[in-house]
């Protein structure tokens, strides 16, 4: 394993073997600018693109694009690049459709302008990540959210966590892996003021 | 690998990432080898799309660790709690002898979750069953981790309820000695030592509690009662809709005074900011004020003291002195 460079960000907690300087450096990048802006980015998807199942795989294959323009050199505004990505991404998938799916985007001329729309762009500051990781921890489904609880708040094994819910290991472990998917997704992905009128 | 379950619905995963998730969860939650590692490494180097995904949930995951915070504070009421329940089977049972029996009942107990809002701080839980808890300044709540969240404990503070109704499931807010029990409900549990207050800002809800010999006085509240439940007993008093409005402000960040004594108004201001409103002397504590004002805004409140009513003012380091 190289040398890894001194990059800030999580992701230069844990690097993979014999990956070079070069990733690493965009791995940091990636989740310093482009994760917190998933928020805004889930926002532009759901109001552009109707077929809901399709949006995870959508929002996939545009980090996938992101990450791979940010090898060539990081951009130097962040957002417009990621909304531009993506609106080019949403008109692609709307003109090599099969079948021209009519309803897909709701707006076209919308999707023009979607870079310069203020979204809900997460700051996060120190206190204010404990109240989103809660929000996203209330979203889950039961098992998956007390399967999370167990073992980040109580810190329990995989095994503790099958007798302590009464299930076998590779259910526990199941729902362990689906509570992560699903609470990483609340917690970057849905709109960080969690307020609800009456 | 697709999950077949309803929650597919609402949470769409996809392969690559629950494949990301697999190798996160076996690395954290049990056994990790060389080879596992070395596997992972594979893993990501295949696809970019697979060292996106294994990025963004490590990232994220990573972040959930901060939720080690709000492990439940190890003793007191779990203990105190087990203790009773096991009494009342005990009791059930015809059973004299429980020693032990805490213990034994300990593990099926439910769990329960704290949320807390620091001084200044407000904050709104939204439950599964679509109830809404709001966190006014500085209070602890505890929340039952079973399956219908429905018990909750207000440790500190005050908070307002707005409930789900569900008969089978009873919505149970227990303060202190005091519980509330919904009947289709909003309303507003303030504690204060072992004083609770409880004001109804719509439909119904039993309250239980202690009257002043101790016994126990179980009564029903409607909307616009404000109850307080002391050492003192039980009493109960008929709100407006405008008073109740003015004690619930605090829902949009605002304090409302009318005909309010400053040394009142200074305590209501004293629980949302760490700079504290001192008032040394009794003529100054009973001038009476009115008006709205922001709850975290200490200083613009000092000046309309200063400026408008005349009041002498003085800012030290974390406190704001008032005299004549």
């Amino acid at each position: 394993m190289g040398e890894r460079p001194d990059t800030t960000g999580e992701a230069a907690n844990r690097g993979f073997s014999g990956v070079n300087t070069l990733e690493t450096e965009v791995d940091a990048w990636f989740v310093r600018e482009i994760l917190p802006l998933e928020a805004s980015l889930m926002q532009y998807l759901h109001h552009n693109w109707r077929n809901r199942s399709e949006i995870s795989d959508i929002r996939q294959e545009i980090y996938v694009r992101v990450y791979e323009a940010a090898k060539q050199g990081f951009p130097d505004r962040v957002k417009p690049f990621l909304f531009t990505t993506a609106r080019n991404l949403l008109i692609n998938r709307v003109r090599h459709a099969q079948i021209v799916p009519i309803e897909a985007v709701a707006d076209l001329d919308a999707l023009e302008v979607a870079s310069e729309v203020p979204g809900p762009d997460r700051v996060v500051q120190a206190r204010d990540e404990l109240r989103l990781l809660q929000a996203a921890l209330d979203k889950l489904p039961s098992r998956w959210r007390t399967a999370v609880i167990l073992q980040r708040v109580e810190g329990l094994s995989r095994k503790q966590i099958a007798e302590r819910m009464g299930v076998t290991e590779a259910s526990a472990a199941k729902y362990l892996a689906d509570g992560i998917c699903a609470l990483v997704s609340k917690f970057y992905g849905d709109p960080p003021d969690m307020r609800r009128d009456q | 690998m697709s999950s077949t379950r309803f929650e597919q619905d609402e949470f769409p995963l996809n392969a690559i990432e629950q494949r990301a998730a697999q190798f996160i969860e076996q690395r954290d939650c049990a056994a990790w080898s060389a080879e596992d590692e070395a596997g992972l490494a594979t893993w990501i180097a295949a696809s970019p799309a697979h060292r996106i995904a294994y990025l963004r949930l490590d990232a994220g995951w990573k972040r959930a660790e901060r939720l080690a915070a709000l492990r439940p504070r190890e003793r007191g009421w779990r203990e105190n709690v087990s203790f009773r329940s096991a009494a009342k089977i005990a009791a059930a049972l015809g059973l004299v002898a429980i020693v032990g029996a805490g213990a034994a009942y300990y593990s099926t107990l439910p769990k329960f979750s704290t949320y807390a809002t620091r001084v200044g701080e407000r904050e709104t839980l939204t439950l599964r069953d679509g109830s809404r808890i709001e966190l006014n300044t500085n209070t602890v709540v505890q929340i039952s981790d079973d399956l219908d969240r429905r018990h909750i404990r207000l440790e500190q503070g005050e908070a307002f309820f707005d409930v789900v109704h569900d008969k089978k499931h009873p919505f149970v807010v227990a303060a202190g000695t005091g519980k509330v029990t919904d009947i289709g409900t909003k309303f507003v549990v303030r504690r204060d030592g072992a004083d609770v207050r409880v004001i109804m800002l719509q439909g119904a809800a039993r309250f239980d509690g202690a009257d002043a010999s101790g016994g126990q006085k179980s009564l029903i509240l409607r909307a616009g009662d404000d109850m307080l439940a002391s050492a003192e007993g039980i009493s109960l008093a008929r709100k407006t809709g405008t008073e109740t409005a003015r004690e619930t402000s605090w829902r949009r960040g605002v304090l409302i005074f009318h005909e309010t004594p400053l040394s009142e108004v200074a305590e209501e201001f004293n629980r949302y900011n760490r700079t504290k409103i001192v008032i040394n002397d009794t003529n100054t504590a009973k001038v009476e004020i009115g008006g709205t004002f922001a709850a975290a805004n200490v200083e613009g409140f000092a000046r309309v003291a200063q400026q408008l009513m005349g009041l002498h003012v003085e800012k030290r380091a974390d406190e704001i002195v008032i005299s004549h």
